[in-house]
C-alpha cells in the first residue's frame, strides 16, 4: 500500500507543453503560470476481512496564471481525464492583489 | 358463505397516515440535527487552523490566516434553519458578515466568506489548510447516524 501511488498525477500530466509542475513547492525564482501539487488526506479506502485492502488518496492541484481562459487549465482535465484519475474542479479565484488567476483541482488515485 | 375479518387494519391505516403527515416535518428535523453534528466537526476544524502573522508572498508563503482573521471565522461561523424547497431540505453551515482587520480594499473589514475561500484552497502567497474538508470526512458517518437515530425515533413515537 504504497503512497507513491499519488507521482500517478504528475506522470498523468508531463505531457502538457510548457507546464511547470512542483510537488509543495515551487521554487522562488519561479513566476506564473505555475501549478503546484501535493497529497492532501485519505479518501474513502476499501475495507474487507477486517483490513485496508485498497487506500485512495485525496491529491490536491493548483494551477496560477495570469492568463483569462488559459488553454492550459483545460489540457490539465483533459490530461486527468485520459489518464483515468477521478477528479473536480473545486475551485476558482482571483486574487486581487497579484492578478493571478487560481485553479484548484481535487484528485483521488487509487 | 365464509367471512374474513380484519382488525386492527383501521388503526394502522390511521398510523400510516400521521406518519404521511409528519413525514416533513421529521425529515426537516433528522437534516437539521445531522447539519447540528457536521457544525461540531466545522467548529473544531476552525479551532485547529494554525495561524502566522506574517504577510506572505509568492516566494514565502504564509503558513495560514492570522489571528484576527481566525477569529473572525470562529465568531462568524453560524447554521440556518432547514429549509424545505419542494424537494430536498437544505441546511447551510458557513460565515458571514466581516471580520475586524481593515485593509485598504475592505475598509469596513475583511469578508469573513473570502477568509474561510482563501484558508480552505490556498492562494498564491499562504499554504492551504483544507479544514472544511477534513470536517466533511470526519463528520459523514456521526452525521448520518444522528439523522438515522432521529427518524427511527420520529417513527416509533408516530407508530404507538
Amino acid at each position: 500500500m504504497s503512497l507513491t501511488k499519488a507521482e500517478q498525477l504528475p506522470d498523468a500530466l508531463s505531457g502538457i507543453t510548457g507546464l511547470k509542475l512542483y510537488h509543495l513547492f515551487k521554487p522562488a525564482t519561479i513566476k506564473a503560470p505555475y501549478a503546484v501539487w501535493q497529497e492532501d488526506s485519505e479518501g474513502q479506502s476499501f475495507y474487507a476481512s477486517n483490513r485496508k485492502q485498497e487506500q485512495v488518496l485525496i491529491l490536491t492541484l493548483d494551477y496560477f496564471t495570469q492568463t483569462e481562459y488559459d488553454t492550459v487549465a483545460d489540457s490539465i482535465q483533459t490530461a486527468l481525464d485520459e489518464a483515468q484519475l477521478a477528479w473536480k474542479l473545486e475551485s476558482f479565484q482571483y486574487e486581487a492583489e497579484t492578478k493571478l488567476l487560481h485553479y484548484e483541482w481535487v484528485i483521488q488515485v487509487i | 358463505m365464509a367471512t374474513f375479518q380484519f382488525e386492527g387494519v383501521d388503526e394502522y391505516y390511521a398510523q400510516l397516515k400521521r406518519l404521511y403527515e409528519s413525514s416533513e416535518a421529521v425529515c426537516g428535523e433528522a437534516v437539521y440535527n445531522g447539519a447540528k453534528t457536521v457544525m461540531k466537526y466545522v467548529s473544531a476544524a476552525v479551532d485547529g487552523i494554525v495561524t502566522d502573522e506574517r504577510h506572505g508572498t509568492p516566494d514565502n508563503k504564509a503558513i495560514g490566516p492570522n489571528s484576527y482573521q481566525k477569529e473572525g471565522l470562529i465568531r462568524s461561523l453560524g447554521i440556518t434553519p432547514a429549509r424545505y424547497d419542494g424537494s430536498f431540505y437544505n441546511v447551510k453551515i458557513g460565515f458571514d458578515g466581516y471580520n475586524k482587520l481593515e485593509t485598504k480594499t475592505w475598509p469596513q473589514g475583511q469578508p469573513n466568506s473570502l477568509v474561510a475561500r482563501a484558508v480552505q484552497s490556498g492562494t498564491s502567497w499562504m499554504q492551504k489548510q483544507p479544514f472544511m474538508r477534513k470536517a466533511e470526512q470526519e463528520a459523514k458517518l456521526p452525521c448520518e447516524k444522528v439523522m438515522a437515530e432521529t427518524v427511527d425515533k420520529a417513527i416509533q413515537k408516530i407508530m404507538k
